[in-house]
Parts: C-alpha cells; structure tokens; sequence
C-alpha cells in the first residue's frame, strides 16, 4: 500500500481505544477534571495504551487513546508522537512546546521466520514480500531495504497486515510473530505534549505529570527504552569531546533562503548560529532567541576560524533546534569551495543535554574523503514547500556549529 | 520574407514565390514576438545563462541505485523572486493545488539550486504515480533560441519516493531538467 493510502487507511480505520474510570473517592474528585484525549500513531499507541488504562485506575481520570497522526492536533488534549510527527504542531505552535518531554525510544526490529538468514539484507532479499511501516514516519526503514524493488515492498500503516507479516520491517511495537531482529534503523523518539488551547488543559497536565513521573516511566518501559538507555543524551554537552577549547564559527561566509522563507521566517539573521549553542525558547509561542530558521532549502555558510580534520569520532556538531529537522552539511578547506558533501539531509535531533536546549547532529571528514576543513555550509534538509507553511520557523533551525577534532 | 526572432532557428524552406506564404510567415513571426515560444522543444544554444520564467517542464529522474526508478514529469511556472541576498525563481505546479510541488531556487552565476519540496501528501506527477521529493536541485543553464534559460542536465540532492516505482530513496545521485516548453 503506498503512502498516501496508507494515510487514508489509517483515517479510516483509525482505531479508539476507551479507558474507563474506575469509581471511588479520589474519582469523584479526579472525575471532575473530565475525559483526556491523547492521540497518537499507530507505532506508539500499544505503548501508550497500558500507561492510560494505569492513569485513569490510579487517578480516576478517563483517558482516550485516538489512534491517528498526532498532526494534525485539532480536538485532542494530548499528542505523542515521534520527534518528526511532532515537528510542526510543536514548532507551529499547535501543541505546547513548553510541555513537550521525551517518554523515550522504540526501536526498529525485523522480523522474518526463524529459517531465514541472520543478515537483515540477505533475509529481505530472500523474501517474497517485505512490509514496512508506511508514511513518513517509515522513510528511513524504508530506505534502509536498499535496492529491494517497490513491488516487494508492502508499505502499510495497517497494525494487523505489519503482524500478520511473515517479513516486516516495524518499531518493536508492531512486530508479530517471528524472531525479532535489530534492523539497524534509528529509534523512533517518543515525544508527549499537550495542545495548546485543549478543552481539558487540567487534565492533560495531570497526564502528562503522570507519564513522566516514576510510576508512569514504569509502566511505559515495558515498551519503551528509556531515552538515556538508548545513547540518546549527551549529558556531558558540548565541548565535551573537543577538549578544553571548543572552537565554534566566527564568521558568515555566504547564506541564502527563499524570498517566501525571508518573508514569513522570524529568525533570518545568519549571525545567529556563531558561537556556542545559545538558543532559548522564551516559553511564549513562536519566540526564541540565537538560532537562524533556514527557510526552505536555504543554507549558512560559515569560517570556523581555525580547521577540523579527520580525528577519532565525529569531527563536526551541528546544533539544531527544533525536534530533529535534517541538515545536509558540505566542507571546505578555501571559503570558494569547492564544498564537498559531508552528510545528506541528517537528522538532526540528538538530545544534548548539559544544559543545552538544542539537539544536534555530528559528522565526520572521513565520510567525505577529507582529511581536513574549515569552512561549512549548513543547508535545509527539511524542504518544505514553503508556500504551505505553518510556522515563522521553517527550515532546520541552526543554533552553532562546532569543531570535535581540531587540527592542532 | 520575414525575418525569425530565432537567430539560430533553421531557415523557411525557399521556393514558395506567393504573396500568401510571406504573410503568413510574418503574422506566425509576430505571434511568436508577442507571444513568447510556444514549441515545446525550444532548441537549446548552449549558450550560458539565459532568463528563467514561463511555463517549463520539471522532470526528476532516480538515481540509479533506487532500483526500477523511471522519470516522472510535472508542468510547472517559473516566476523571478527577490534579489536578496542572492537572485532566486519560484518554480510551482500547474494545478489547482500548485504550492503542493514548489521550488525555491537560487539563480547566480548561470546555476540554478535550491529546494524542491512537497508535503506529506505527495503530489501526482504527469505520468501518474504519487511523488514525494524533498531535494536539492543544482544545474547550470543553457539559453534556448528565445533566450530564455533552462537547465539540461541537473543533479538532484536528497529523497525521492515515487508510489509504486521506487520507495523511499535518499541519494546525492538524483538527477532533473527542466525543460521551456
């Protein structure tokens, strides 16, 4: 099934499931807070499901798990969704940001018969048929198949077609029977926030509470890996693989974005992203401060002041703002170029830490066959049609760019 | 006999001595300096540069390693944006809906580059099947005999996903024209 009809599917059998309240003294009370919609996709609502059905026994509080596309966020109370369903509820300011926290990671498996091969490739390749997870959200399991032709892929939102599967390629949450795999694709990073303008804002701060407090972690890790678990933060921040002086850009090179993205962006100015990470969302709907929104396929091209090379590890950080919007990132060692291609379209979503509000995304010279550079540029990898804009920050949102291997 | 607007077009066949036929190339002449070329295959000088607007035909082909990959094909408009801080187009469908295909791109230096995006929901191409693409685009242009710019051979940077063609494909290798219709 293909994408588009996967998303029709989904509509159309999108699912709900009703947690009812349990009757008691502290119900009576909860009760009054009313009924809190959650919506969530396909992948997380097996993950979501047993956590409600927790909080409404324990708090007396009904929850509703609508099984759909986070985004739109219209009629629901709370979305949970992965960092790239979430991204433009929560940077169009549909969903709260200010509320927005991670429950943690769910990891791609393959699943295929006992009998066939270790190899995730080799097993795909010796299968009739191979169903993906459909829509955006299985881009990069998809990919990741290689040269499998479109006609040996089943790309489904269907839960029950994804298990009943002989060959699948889904988050954990939706595999069937047969011996699970590790499919070498990115977790999906579960994010919970409430939307703003909710009919039930009480409650849906009460949920929230809920499934981020011990009990509710508890519940959710029998389907969820902890963020921390997965190598998703980088507590130490940065600086903490480039030694005691971390260098960061010094100056703007060249920068360019559509006249649209010019007109409608809030956050144009390149001279943002030089320096440390510095971004700050002040709490308040489309107001930050020390990141520059690319537009769509716009791009920043930065002098690190000194150059990188090709050292252990990643040898390049990127900071980027908002969920984990990709970045493509090309290398100089002359500010004329030629730039050569580091990384394409990256998702740029690594949890930082430290006391950093951005994420951020690394890359390494070596992928690019170069021993060296000092000049960067950073361009979009999100592109998104900027005429349908829902946000005053399209673009990947570029906060610093940092040298991990310095030439010394 | 009227001269061509086209320079480097290919002259009328000799040999037609009537009053009729001269006149008739002289109102086809003015038309086509009215109107702007309306051949779909404009022949190309190879010559660099040229302006960028009008109706064109976007096409973007797969790279060869997203298997069974074939090209799709979109009308779009060209239209000129601002020079800030470089000089840019606007390329968009021609349909009901035609911000769900747009292009951003950059025109310096007889290059276009910049943005191809589509939503979440796609957009049918000319042959038929649903196209995502989030890319890239990047290709010198070459003036055709109006003067007018297109690019032949472009290289086409980032994800492409074609229903029933070639599923999700990242690749630096894509590749596109746009050609002046």
């Amino acid at each position: 099934m293909t994408s588009r009809s996967w998303r029709s599917r989904g509509l159309v059998a999108a699912g709900v499931v009703c947690l009812t309240a349990t009757a008691g003294d502290r119900g009576m009370e909860a009760a009054s807070l009313g009924e809190v919609r959650v919506r969530a996709s396909e992948a997380f609502a097996p993950c979501l499901a047993p956590a409600l059905d927790a909080f409404t026994r324990e708090t007396a509080v009904p929850a509703r798990l609508e099984v759909k596309d986070p985004d739109p966020a219209a009629g629901a109370d709370v979305v949970v969704g992965d960092d790239s369903e979430l991204r433009r509820v929560l940077e169009g300011g549909t969903a709260d940001l200010a509320t927005a926290f991670d429950l943690g990671t769910l990891p791609w498996v393959f699943v295929a018969p006992e009998s066939a091969p270790a190899d995730v490739k080799a097993a795909a390749a010796g299968a009739d048929r191979v169903a993906v997870l459909g829509g955006r959200l299985g881009r990069r399991a998809r990919a990741s198949l290689g040269r499998l032709p479109a006609d040996r892929l089943l790309s489904t939102g269907d839960p029950a077609e994804l298990r009943r599967a002989a060959y699948a390629l889904v988050p954990r949450s939706l595999a069937g029977p047969g011996v699970q795999r590790p499919a070498g694709v990115h977790p999906l990073v579960a994010v919970a926030a409430a939307v703003a303008g909710s009919a039930n804002p009480s409650g849906a701060r009460g949920l929230l509470a809920f499934l981020k407090s011990p009990r509710g972690r508890e519940v959710l890790s029998s389907c969820l890996s902890p963020a921390a678990e997965a190598g998703v933060p980088d507590a130490a921040g940065p600086g903490a693989l480039a030694g005691p002086t971390p260098a960061y850009a010094t100056a703007v090179i060249d920068w360019w974005m559509p006249r649209c993205s010019l007109e409608t962006n809030s956050y144009t100015d390149p001279s943002a992203v030089l320096g440390p990470p510095d971004a700050v969302y002040l709490g308040i709907k489309d107001h930050y401060t020390g990141m520059m929104s690319l537009g769509e396929g716009g791009y920043v091209t930065v002098d690190m002041g000194v150059s990188a090379v090709d050292g252990p590890g990643p040898d390049v950080r990127v900071f980027q703002t908002t969920s984990n919007e990709p970045v493509t990132l090309y290398a100089a060692t002359s500010p004329q170029g030629p730039f050569t291609l580091v990384g394409l379209d990256v998702d740029c979503g690594e949890r930082t830490g430290g006391g950093i509000f951005s994420n951020h995304c690394d890359f390494d010279l070596h992928d690019a066959g170069l021993t060296e550079a000092r000049y960067f540029k950073i361009e979009d990898g999100e592109i998104y049609p900027c005429l349908e804009r829902g946000t005053v920050t399209e673009g990947a949102d570029i906060d610093a760019i940092q040298i991990l291997n310095q030439k010394p | 006999m009227a001269e061509s607007p086209h320079p480097l077009r290919p002259p009328r066949p000799s040999g037609f001595g009537s009053v009729l036929v001269p006149a008739l190339a002289l109102l086809l002449g003015l038309l086509v300096v009215s109107c702007g070329s309306s051949n779909p295959d404009e022949p190309s000088t190879g010559q660099p540069g040229g302006t960028v607007t009008g109706l064109y035909t976007l096409q973007l082909v797969p790279a060869a390693t997203c298997p069974g990959g074939r090209p799709v094909t979109f009308p779009v408009q060209v239209t000129e944006t601002g020079t800030t801080p470089h000089p840019g187009v606007q390329l968009l469908m021609v349909s009901s809906d035609p911000a769900l295909l747009e292009l951003e791109l950059k025109y310096t230096d007889d290059t276009l580059e910049g943005g191809v995006g589509t939503t979440g929901d796609g957009q049918p191409s000319a042959e038929g099947p649903q196209t995502w693409v989030n890319s890239i685009a990047s290709g010198k242009t070459t003036q055709t005999s109006d003067g007018r710019g297109e690019v032949v051979s472009g290289v086409l940077r980032g994800y492409l996903e074609i229903e029933g063609v070639i599923t999700a494909c990242w690749s630096a290798n894509h590749s596109f024209t746009l050609r002046a219709k």
